[in-house]
């Protein structure tokens, strides 16, 4: 059930769609995984497929395509290059990662068919971790600069935000519960809070993410369904109003191959169709 | 550590690398959100705002529909505000970053901060980007103000051609993605305005996507007393062309056939829209096998009104297909007129006698046995043995 987990896990997570900036930091258990520390090694391995989206089709609440996007990787499965196109296959935008050593260390997004140059963003890692990511514009003036401190595991204890000229805007401060991050608060870099978010888990599944104001006061939410380990549902409120819902339709082994959003009234906003292809890596038993 | 301690944890390090390795994108990205959102409403400069917007833009995250509805909300308030040149680019950039990312969105509850940016700002980039995002998030409750739009730019009256190619460019996609009928009828006049070919090609390739079924805009473009006989025949053409029911693209054909009588040619090229009009509905009824009776009147009137051998044979092979009593006893007696022409001894010239072979042939396709005397009659006329014999082939038809 945990390989299922995971996998599963993996593959909404890859599906979620929401581009972040920084590849570490993870609010699943995965964290737990990320442990830097020196495993004993373990001499016996074993081969599983890892499945990777390689194309998502966006509908309208009619069916009628409105765009899909394209993602290509590498053979050890990096992502190189994502590729957005509107229904008449008009190439809207393109996002290309750079991979050194096994690690994204640039990725450069780009607009319309003319590939006109947008934002890039450069990071830097130390053992195997980001520490620091950097934003440019198009005439390579800094944007904002994330520096990350870290545990001994891996885990993000502190995000600073700087503008580009390294002039601190605000500061997040995570909490533990062994790996399992419970708390991430948002501070001015004075040290006033500015609101926090708590997660609760069952189990090892992330079940509910709360964001409070810097009153204490709940501000929205996210509720998180599961089905056999599988994430089949979302639901965010504002405050306490449901504002939309997300379902997935998940495959045996976890792949979403369906998404999709739904109006508070219950009315179908857009969906979204998967295809994967998958890789095969090696792994410890 | 126990082996299953150490077998979990190794498959937790290898899965979390392949994550880490294969996706940017995490089941809650809250805090990044979050973070993101609380910078940009302490930002003070349109700089901070530009800067920080790029990180939200990257989110792509639904939850902050609001907050960048809110921002570009903002930036519409403060339209008026003095500023340089510089301050003034990076305030529209950043209004196309918002609009670009709503629509990315579908953030559908923010199509009325859009449309009040494209009304109150002057970028026509800006303005281009407002409307295709509208037609993306479907803002179909603005269709009749983005069809007032391009019908507006489908005058020509603007001084800057440029700029209302790029801004009917926009709204040609607009109508296109909301896929309303209601947008059908000026993107056909912009595929038939006096724009650049990529307007023109966009708006007719437009045309099929917006609806299967165009025939109620195109009864109103075909009816329309302002549209040239040439737009009345492309739009019998668009119909034609469609995946509307048959008996819809036989009503407008009806219609064109009556507009194509309708009107008195001023000069020859007016002369030949018209007959190509008749003739292309007409060619529609016979496609159709339309039997309407009603329309009989007016497709003995393309006969008489023809100006080519062509035309009067299409509206002889229309009757016939008809077949209606209507049909049967004009073709009838026109027949009847030849016969007692040829029995007077004023023999059929080479024009006369193809349109009596056709109506010979479609009286006998009509099935209709009303038909059946003034094919007996053909008989003991004093045709050729050849137009006899056609007779009694059609004749064969009643056995």
């Amino acid at each position: 059930m945990k390989k299922i987990f995971w996998s599963a896990a993996l593959m909404i997570l890859v599906l979620a769609g929401c581009v972040t900036t920084e590849p570490q930091v993870v609010e699943t258990p995965v964290q737990e995984e990320k442990a830097a520390t020196p495993v004993e090694p373990v001499q016996e391995t074993r081969i599983i497929d890892v499945y990777l989206p390689v194309k998502e089709t966006i509908k309208s609440s009619d069916g009628i395509v409105d765009g899909y996007r394209e993602f290509d990787y590498d053979d050890a499965g990096n992502l190189l290059e994502e590729r957005e196109y509107n229904s008449e296959g008009i190439l809207l935008t393109k996002m290309e990662n750079t991979v050194e050593g096994g690690q994204i260390v640039r990725t450069q997004y780009f607009r319309g068919e003319e590939n006109e140059p947008g934002i890039y963003i450069l990071r830097k890692y130390e053992k195997g971790y980001a520490v620091e990511e950097i934003s440019y514009d198009q005439k390579d003036v800094p944007q904002t600069i994330s520096r990350y401190e870290r545990d001994s595991n891996g885990n993000v204890l502190k995000w600073t935000v700087a503008s580009g000229d390294n002039v601190p805007m605000m500061v997040t401060r995570y909490e533990y519960s062994g790996d399992i991050r419970i708390k991430a608060e948002f501070l001015t870099p004075l040290g006033e809070s500015e609101g926090f978010i708590e997660y609760e888990w069952d189990e090892e599944n992330l079940s509910s993410e709360k964001t409070y104001d810097a009153d204490g006061k709940l501000d929205k939410a996210v509720e998180y369904a599961y089905e056999g380990g599988f994430l089949v549902g979302e639901t965010h409120y504002r405050k306490t109003v449901v504002n939309y819902t997300i379902a997935y339709e998940v495959d045996d082994v976890g792949n979403a191959l369906v998404k999709k959003q739904y109006y508070r009234s219950g009315n179908l906003k857009a969906e979204w169709e998967y295809e994967y292809t998958s890789i095969k890596k090696e792994v410890l038993k | 550590m126990n082996r299953f301690q150490i077998s979990v944890l190794s498959r937790k390090i290898i899965l979390s690398i392949v994550m880490l390795t294969v996706s940017l994108s995490f089941l809650a990205a809250g805090d990044r959100s979050e973070v993101w959102k609380r910078m940009y409403s302490r930002a003070m400069t349109i700089d901070q705002q530009y800067a920080i917007m790029q990180n939200i833009v990257a989110m792509d995250d639904p939850s902050l529909i609001e907050v960048l509805d809110e921002a570009l909300a903002e930036q519409i308030a403060s339209l008026e505000d003095q500023m340089n040149r510089t301050e003034r680019a990076k305030k529209d950039e950043l209004m196309r970053m918002i609009v670009n990312e709503l629509s990315s969105l579908k953030a559908e509850e923010s199509a009325g901060t859009i449309f009040t940016l494209y009304n109150n700002v002057d970028n026509h980039i800006l303005k281009a980007d407002c409307l295709v995002a509208l037609g993306q998030i479907r803002a179909v409750d603005l269709v009749p103000q983005i069809s007032t739009i391009l019908r507006n730019l489908n005058f020509n009256t603007d001084s800057e051609q440029q700029v209302a190619e790029i801004l009917a460019y926009a709204a040609v996609v607009s109508l296109e993605r909301m896929r309303d009928l209601r947008g059908f009828e000026q993107v056909f006049y912009a595929s038939q305005g006096w724009y650049s070919r990529r307007v023109r090609d966009k708006a007719d390739e437009a045309l099929k996507t917006i609806s299967d079924d165009p025939t109620e805009p195109i009864l109103s473009i075909l009816s329309g007393p302002d549209s040239s006989y040439k737009t009345k025949l492309v739009a019998l053409e668009v119909e034609k062309n469609s995946s509307a029911p048959v008996e819809n693209k036989s009503r407008i054909a009806v219609v064109a056939l009556n507009e194509g009588l309708r009107y008195s040619p001023n000069d020859k090229t007016e002369a030949d829209q018209l007959a190509k009009l008749r003739q292309t509905a007409m060619l529609i009824l016979i496609e159709n096998q339309n039997k309407d009776e009603a329309v009989v009147e007016d497709l003995s009137k393309a006969y008489d009104r023809a100006g080519d051998i062509n035309e009067r044979l299409i509206s002889i092979q229309a009757l016939g297909v008809n077949g209606s009593d209507a049909a049967v006893a004009w073709l009838s007696n026109k027949l009847s007129d030849y016969n007692s022409r040829q029995l007077s001894g004023i023999a059929a010239n080479q024009t006369e006698l193809i349109y009596i072979r056709q109506m010979i042939s479609s009286l006998g396709l009509s099935g209709n046995v009303n038909a059946k005397p003034v094919l007996l009659e053909v008989q003991f006329s004093d045709y050729t043995p050849a137009v006899v014999r056609l007779a009694k082939e059609a004749l064969a038809n009643f056995n």
